[in-house]
């Protein structure tokens, strides 16, 4: 199957593509996975999962459809005709691609790594800091905020009970 | 105990304390996160979900209304002095605010915005009180398979409001409900998709799966945009008591607008974002000064912000009948109705009614509590403008995560918030609604349970859908939303 991305296609770039496959993988896994459950509970997995397959497959093979389909399929259609973006919040405008974005992604990612080995309360003042310095706010910012969320979640650990000082290295959870 | 004395208790238990200390709080906060563009009431409110834990229901409750009532005036304090809505709700409302800014007017402007949005709002709340007898009688009509497809319905409706493919929509939707089967099956007890972990038997965390969705993807995207924070000292002239007046002058734009943003914002997915669209619009249409809107007409901040407010009574019906949010933040807070022990529906209008109106009566109540902070405070509003988001970005961050542990002190629960906040991101980048997504998450569960309920009911008839009158004019309603604009198109095309 030839996976080069078509001129007018509702699928673009590579974000959406491995976008895609999770769903994709995902999806055909439980499709899979429910056929060892008992019909009653496998009826309602294996509905979702084969309609989300379907889209993926439709989506993506979307230039080859009969044009009536195709329509369907490619077309967005809003019955609310709108000035300017009214859509909800999550597509008010373009969301670029750039550092900032990828830098919070890969940083949410190893402060709950860290978190999960030490101890989130450990790992939190590691985080703000090192967040707000890449950002280059002032000296004194990055200590108050880094202070802050330190107490913030000292106090969660303390008045909800939480086990936020133990990681897998210290204290064993 | 009938209708009227079910009210009189609801203003006992609202004016009671710690509640009533809990509906001031969650205004104030509501409106601070408004004015903070990029927060707003859906993620402000997923933030403190979590830890509405230990309060008793009520309580919990009205903090979260508190929240959104306040967020939907507080989205006009950035977008009247800074040319930047704090939510999409405030989006039109820089069309005439902001030059009402320039012209050296904020003050003013904000007055109206305060005034506006306590009319539209209260209106609306007054119009859901009075109603309501009417929507109990209405839902009391709904059986299992009117449920499962009033759920396909609020699905299907999503993906025509939003600006986006069809399919992409229904694919994101569905993928959310397939994500939610994962747990004890419902009908069978048994364990799906759990990988012999005991942390997955209860399932995905609906409410980690919202803070992971509303806060951390927000978060990811707000850093990679460009903020519009004003750095100098704004210039605040205009008067307070001529703002208030010329919403007086001009009602019925207010009442129209207000009643505008209630039916739109009773339709699933639309919300305030399509609302002060719609709104401003009819009011620059139907206005003697049409000419005038876009340069900083009063008429044009009373629409959106009458309007914008209007949303939420509007949005609370579908909600509390049927489960189905109206928009983002009612997601929300229908995460906080199931967390808390109650289930949408007709026990929301019956046993547990006294709830209900606490809710209406908070929202209505937060009005006046908007009213009077709005004009109160309205001199010293512009401080929230000069907040640096890249202060706030890392401290919600960890918000969300503290509260992804405090669910069930379960890792689970902060992975799913950390894998969903990143795929929110990426679906909401390449145009897949995560509305839509949020919406199947939280209807999935509800759908199946339905479903083969009715299966039941029917002896394995699929026909059970069709052979009722009321679940054959939603299928009819599904096919017609899903199918009915492409026909139309063709049709046009053809002629």
């Amino acid at each position: 199957m030839d996976l080069k991305i078509p001129a007018n296609s509702p699928v673009s770039g590579t974000d959406e593509l491995l976008l895609l496959f999770l769903f994709f993988i995902t999806s055909g896994y439980m499709y899979l996975e429910a056929d060892s459950f008992d019909s009653t509970a496998a009826l309602w997995p294996q509905m979702l999962a084969a309609f989300v397959l379907i889209g993926i497959v439709s989506l993506l093979i979307q230039n080859y459809l009969p044009e009536p389909l195709q329509r369907v399929v490619a077309e967005s259609v809003s019955v609310i005709e709108v000035n300017g973006d009214a859509e909800m919040k999550e597509s008010e405008e373009e969301i670029t691609k750039n550092e900032s974005s990828l830098f919070v992604v890969l940083t949410s990612i190893t402060y709950i790594a860290v978190g999960y080995l030490i101890g989130l309360v450990w790992a939190t003042p590691l985080f703000v800091a090192i967040y707000t310095a890449w950002f280059q706010l002032k000296w004194y910012i990055i200590i108050g905020l880094s202070t802050l969320t330190f107490v913030i979640a000292y106090t969660f650990m303390t008045f909800m009970h939480l086990p936020l000082d133990r990681g897998v290295i210290f204290g064993g959870i | 105990m009938g209708v009227v004395g079910t009210l009189i208790e609801a203003i006992h238990i609202l004016f009671s304390w710690p509640v009533f200390g809990w509906m001031i709080l969650g205004v104030l906060l509501g409106i601070v996160v408004g004015a903070l563009p990029g927060i707003g009431a859906a993620l402000g409110m997923a933030i403190v979900l979590p830890f509405t834990f230990p309060l008793d229901r009520i309580s919990a409750l009205v903090l979260l209304i508190g929240i959104y009532t306040g967020a939907m005036y507080g989205g006009s304090i950035a977008a009247i002095l800074i040319n930047t809505p704090g939510t999409g709700g405030a989006a039109a409302t820089t069309f005439d605010g902001y030059p009402m800014t320039r012209k050296g007017l904020a003050t003013t402007a904000l007055s109206i915005s305060a005034t506006a949005s306590a009319i539209g709002g209260g209106l609306s709340l007054l119009t859901l009180i009075l109603i309501s007898p009417l929507l109990i009688e209405l839902v009391l009509l709904f059986g299992s398979p009117e449920y499962f497809l009033m759920a396909i319905l609020g699905l299907s409706m999503i993906t025509i409001v939003a600006k986006t493919s069809i399919v992409k929509g229904l694919v994101a939707g569905a993928f959310g409900m397939l994500l939610a089967t994962i747990g004890i099956a419902p009908s069978t007890g048994e364990s799906r998709y759990t990988f012999g972990l005991f942390a997955l038997y209860d399932g995905l965390s609906f409410v980690a799966v919202l803070i992971g969705l509303f806060a951390i993807s927000e978060m990811i995207k707000l850093a990679a945009e460009q903020s519009s924070i004003a750095t100098n000292d704004l210039e605040m002239g205009g008067g307070i008591t001529n703002g208030i007046k010329e919403v007086f002058y001009h009602p019925i734009c207010t009442i129209k607008s207000g009643y505008i943003g209630m039916a739109i914002g009773a339709i699933p997915g639309a919300g305030a974002s399509v609302a002060n669209f719609i709104a401003y619009g009819e009011a620059s249409r139907s206005s003697k000064n049409s000419d005038e809107f876009g340069t900083g007409c009063s008429e044009g901040v009373i629409a959106s912000e009458a309007s914008n407010s209007g949303t939420i009574g509007g949005s609370l019906i579908p909600t509390l009948s049927f489960g189905i949010p109206g928009s983002a933040a009612t997601a929300v807070l229908l995460g906080g109705l199931i967390m808390h022990g109650l289930q949408p529906g007709p026990h929301l209008f019956k046993e547990e009614l006294h709830i209900t109106y606490s809710l209406f009566l908070a929202v209505l109540l937060g009005n006046i509590i908007i009213l009077l902070t709005g004009i109160l405070a309205i001199t010293r509003m512009s401080y929230l403008t000069r907040i640096n988001t890249n202060k706030i970005i890392p401290v919600v961050i960890v918000l969300a995560f503290l509260g992804g542990i405090a669910l069930r002190t379960n890792w689970i629960d902060v992975i799913t918030v950390l894998i969903l906040g990143i795929l929110g991101y990426y679906m909401v980048r390449n145009n897949y609604s995560i509305i839509a997504f949020v919406l199947g998450v939280i209807l999935g569960p509800i759908a199946e349970e339905n479903l083969l309920r009715s299966l039941q009911i029917s002896g394995g008839s699929w026909n059970i859908f069709v052979t009722q009158p009321i679940s054959f004019l939603l299928m009819i309603l599904i096919v017609v939303i899903l199918f009915g604009p492409f026909v139309k198109t063709a049709l046009a095309k053809r002629s």
